[in-house]
């Protein structure tokens, strides 16, 4: 009888903690959608520039290489699995394995963001800033400066983020429920698709 | 959903439950596996009995089904069965880094145009397919999260085509410098306007002289008669 009450216990308990994760998923989803919104009306306005100024677009590809900017992009991308990594290592119950790809991640988002900061220091070099550009350039800066920006402060967000959930996975809270970290993840990776629509639009077509 | 024995609890029924075995390989337990395992059905340690823990069901996986955890991945439209460490994570990743390979190539290659415009933007929705499938799971989860998804994507991707497509004249007040047709067409508007200009001012002097005219005769007219009379009157004068 007591063994009973115990299994309806632990049944109501099992049921709470499925509701909770499908919860704070949800959550983060929706925040995500709101995401979108914000990163589309950036990338929106720089679509528009590039249509109707493409002279100045193409001045800017003329003298900006494509080196630097790639490394990043397979950067991002390595981080992103490195990410998704550590989150099947601690849903492994494997806490050694997912530090190790967190840190591997982390530092792969460090050196994307100090490679980007180089970048804008060689755009500022071409007179290429937010608040006034060459006559060659025409008003690209602030075309290009704010969804770039704007992700770069989401990716420094995610690598605080990402050391905490390292820090909280390493005092074993994810051990029994990884949830946390699949919420960063889905955050991460979130990161790492706005950046693959940015590259794209911005710096190839 | 694997057959429980008789003191363990039924997990409540999620969709795309799957059960997490504590092995390596993560597979999906069988009949047979639960009743040897049916000690060790918890989540603690590396599938150590654990025989003063009640028995319950271990925390279902309601995000992955078991191949996800698994190295062995059958790569599509080859139907190959391939192993590699990360399993379909890895995969997808190689997947990734050979697309931008060739969308680094195609925008280097490639001269601008609509063909490079669409090959691009295509590789790189394919791409942010495999992460959002992929790396957030959105193939295996909830489809509700689909719909969290995919309804502002779609209201933006709407609201960028009617942006994009919007006529320069008029539509959100957004007026363009023109072109170089547009430019030449301004001119010849401006030249022909200036051409109107010049005819009509024309005629309006044409005009005004002629009425000058008109009114400089009559006024001559009206002196005219004054001074016959003069004339006249002198001649009378002088004849008496």
């Amino acid at each position: 009888m007591a063994q009973a009450v115990v299994a309806v216990h632990t049944h109501e308990n099992e049921k709470q903690k499925q509701l909770s994760i499908a919860n704070q998923k949800l959550a983060m989803w929706l925040y995500l959608g709101s995401e979108i919104v914000i990163f589309s009306i950036l990338i929106g306005g720089y679509a528009i520039f590039r249509v109707n100024h493409p002279e100045n677009v193409h001045a800017v590809h003329d003298n900006v290489g494509l080196v630097l900017v790639s490394i990043n992009t397979f950067l991002l991308l390595t981080s992103s699995w490195a990410m998704v990594m550590g989150l099947r290592e601690i849903q492994r119950k494997n806490r050694q394995g997912f530090l190790q790809w967190f840190g591997a991640m982390t530092v792969l988002g460090i050196i994307f963001i100090v490679l980007q900061w180089y970048e804008y220091k060689e755009l500022a070099h071409l007179n290429i800033t937010l608040g006034g550009t060459a006559e060659l350039y025409g008003d690209f800066g602030s075309r290009f400066y704010t969804p770039t920006a704007f992700h770069g402060a989401h990716v420094i967000i995610g690598v605080l983020w990402g050391l905490l959930v390292m820090y909280r996975g390493y005092q074993g809270r994810y051990d029994d429920n990884p949830v946390g970290v699949e919420v960063f993840g889905l955050y991460w990776h979130f990161v790492d698709v706005v950046w693959i629509i940015l590259f794209t639009l911005i710096y190839l077509v | 959903m694997s057959e429980e024995p008789e003191e363990t609890i039924n997990p409540p029924k999620i969709e795309n439950a799957e059960i997490v075995d504590q092995e390596t390989s993560q597979k999906t337990m069988t009949p047979g596996q639960a009743e040897t395992r049916q000690e060790s059905q918890t989540l603690t340690g590396e599938g150590t009995p654990e025989t003063d823990v009640p028995s319950v069901q271990p925390a279902v996986d309601v995000t992955h089904g078991h191949d996800e955890h698994s190295d062995t991945v059958v790569l599509p439209f080859i139907n190959q069965t391939v192993t590699v460490p990360g399993g379909i994570y890895t995969v997808v990743f190689l997947g990734l880094g050979a697309l931008t390979l060739i969308e680094v190539v195609l925008g280097s290659v490639i001269p601008t145009g609509s063909v490079k415009v669409i090959a691009l933007l295509a590789i790189a929705v394919l791409k942010a397919l495999l992460v959002v499938m992929f790396y957030m799971h959105l193939r295996t989860d909830n489809p509700i999260f689909r719909l969290v998804l995919g309804l502002p994507l779609l209201i933006v991707v709407l609201s960028m085509m009617y942006l994009i497509a919007v006529p320069p004249q008029g539509g959100l007040g957004y007026l363009p410098p023109p072109g170089p047709a547009q430019e030449a067409a301004a001119v010849l508007t401006q030249e022909s306007s200036a051409v109107a200009t010049q005819d009509a001012a024309t005629d309006v002097t044409q005009e005004a002289a002629a009425v000058i005219t008109q009114e400089s005769s009559a006024v001559v007219t009206q002196e005219a008669p004054a001074d016959v009379t003069q004339e006249a009157s002198a001649v009378v004068t002088q004849e008496s």
